[in-house]
């Protein structure tokens, strides 16, 4: 279980982290939700050792993480600039690295992925695309086998396909070597099936925790004719809308009462979950 | 999982690929000289000029410590660690270093005899030509406190950025002041006499010992940069 007890980071002025405090139980995948400046990176850095709190404390499993490493060995955090070497270090250099410095580092699961991600222990790192770039780091985050694994938009770059790649194995090494992720994350539609909680930062505060299923409960997409669905929605919290022709769909927040359910089903209109990003919008306080 | 993983791993890899750069730049040395002596008469000797280079390349490969200390807390290990093993690294290779540069002297001597060329050294040496314990010692005092030293400048320019200039004043100090007794960089007012081989291990020690306590109290909390998404 990772702890924070009153978190607070603040670089000079500002403070990035205010009074946080969070406990997150092993064995789940969390995404971690939030706008840019909200305090994601630099709360994923805290937790990583990264960083030292201004006040507050960190702990994993009990221990303190700062400069302790029977902690720090225990967790990696990939971030979306990689951090893993210089332009001129080879794949495979890097690898060995990390098979030398983490006891948990699987050195075959690692030659399996760079496989999958099209990479060779040959290339260095300069020699790279961003997105390439962003497998490595892919690679090198669930090689650790880390307890506590996060990725800071560690995808960065990666088109559609490595992207999904990354999703399948996390899925998959999760299921067969259970531990905790966290992803940092702004493709959150693309992202959000993976968590099973979701954290949104807000200015430096937690402002949501909750499971992803009981989040999307939190409003309902409405679709049907145009003109039956924005007489339907009229009086409620709209979130957003699409149209495609004459059918359209409106996300609304709330949770609808017992008539507005029975007059949905009596024009035909069909109720659906609602999409995570447009929630996460309008808790984070709209479109301007 | 061994014990000290950074230091290992380094004398492992970077140990042994820095003394490969060292015996290549003495080849590339071998073949200038070579070219030189088609034209002219040699009568320096082509090792100890190279010497004059390898002080920067010390203070250079020093300085790229701190992006190694990026690395190495991505993997999960401390400053606390890298604080003792990266030095003793430094150390333990400014010794290998300075072997080779020894031996280098050395096969340069029965070279030069062969050919019957003379061999002056560079002015300010504390060592002549044929001593090569005391070259040893003078190569290794000055490999050990220039990379430590540049250890120190790179991370108080990724401390501080800009503000880290300022580290270059105890830097400056710590340069002149060890170069007065094992040779390089030995400026006029720097000279203090003590350049007998007990004084130059007795400067040595303090330099890297000044040096390492330098980039400790520059690292030990050093917070790793982020960059910010855009």
């Amino acid at each position: 279980m990772i702890t924070t007890t009153d978190l607070r980071v603040r670089y000079g002025d500002t403070t990035a982290l205010d009074c946080l405090d969070l406990d997150l139980p092993a064995g789940h995948i969390y995404g971690l939700l939030g706008r840019n400046g909200a305090g994601k990176t630099t709360l994923l850095a805290t937790l990583a050792g990264f960083r030292r709190p201004t006040a507050g404390r960190v702990l994993l499993d009990g221990e303190p993480v700062f400069e302790n490493r029977r902690a720090t060995t225990r967790i990696c955090l990939i971030r979306d600039d990689g951090g893993l070497g210089d332009g001129i270090d080879k794949i495979g250099d890097v690898l060995d690295m990390a098979r030398a410095l983490r006891p948990s580092h699987d050195a075959k699961y690692a030659a399996a992925l760079l496989e999958k991600f099209g990479l060779s222990r040959k290339q260095s790192l300069g020699s790279l695309s961003r997105g390439r770039r962003s497998a490595f780091g892919i690679v090198v985050g669930l090689a650790s086998r880390a307890p506590l694994t996060m990725f800071d938009e560690a995808h960065l770059g990666m088109d559609a396909p490595s992207r999904r790649i990354f999703a399948d194995e996390l899925l998959a090494d999760y299921a067969a070597h259970p531990r905790t992720f966290i992803l940092s994350t702004h493709l959150i539609e693309e992202q959000s099936p993976l968590f099973e909680q979701v954290l949104i930062l807000h200015k430096g505060r937690l402002l949501l925790r909750e499971d992803l299923d009981d989040l999307r409960g939190r409003g309902v997409a409405v679709t049907g004719p145009a003109t039956l669905v924005d007489d339907f929605v009229t009086g409620l919290t709209v979130l957003g809308e699409r149209s495609l022709g004459p059918t359209k769909e409106v996300t609304v927040y709330g949770a609808l009462a017992e008539q507005d359910l029975q007059a949905a089903r009596r024009h035909g209109l069909q109720l659906g979950p609602v999409a995570v990003q447009d929630l996460f919008i309008h808790l984070t306080g709209g479109v301007p | 999982m061994s014990r000290w993983p950074i230091g290992r791993y380094l004398l492992a890899n970077h140990t042994v690929f820095l003394t490969g750069v060292l015996i290549a730049v003495y080849l590339l040395t071998a073949v200038l000289v070579a070219v030189a002596a088609l034209v002219t008469d040699v009568t320096v000797s082509g090792v100890d000029i190279t010497g004059q280079v390898l002080q920067w390349l010390a203070v250079a490969y020093g300085y790229s410590a701190t992006a190694l200390l990026s690395t190495v807390l991505t993997h999960g290990r401390t400053r606390r660690e890298f604080l003792v093993q990266h030095p003793v690294f430094q150390i333990v290779t400014a010794g290998v270093l300075a072997a080779v540069v020894t031996g280098a002297y050395a096969v340069e001597a029965a070279v030069y005899r062969a050919a019957g060329w003379s061999r002056a050294l560079q002015d300010h040496r504390v060592f002549a030509v044929d001593d090569y314990p005391t070259i040893f010692l003078a190569y290794a005092s000055m490999l050990a406190i220039w990379m430590m030293t540049g250890a120190f400048l790179g991370a108080a320019f990724y401390r501080w950025q800009a503000a880290g200039a300022a580290a270059l004043v105890p830097a400056a100090i710590v340069l002149t002041l060890s170069g007065g007794a094992n040779g390089f960089l030995s400026l006029p007012f720097a000279r203090l006499g003590l350049s007998s081989p007990p004084e130059i291990v007795v400067v040595t020690v303090v330099a890297v010992a000044a040096g390492w306590a330098l980039l400790w109290a520059t690292l030990r909390d050093v917070a790793l940069r982020t960059r910010v998404p855009v």
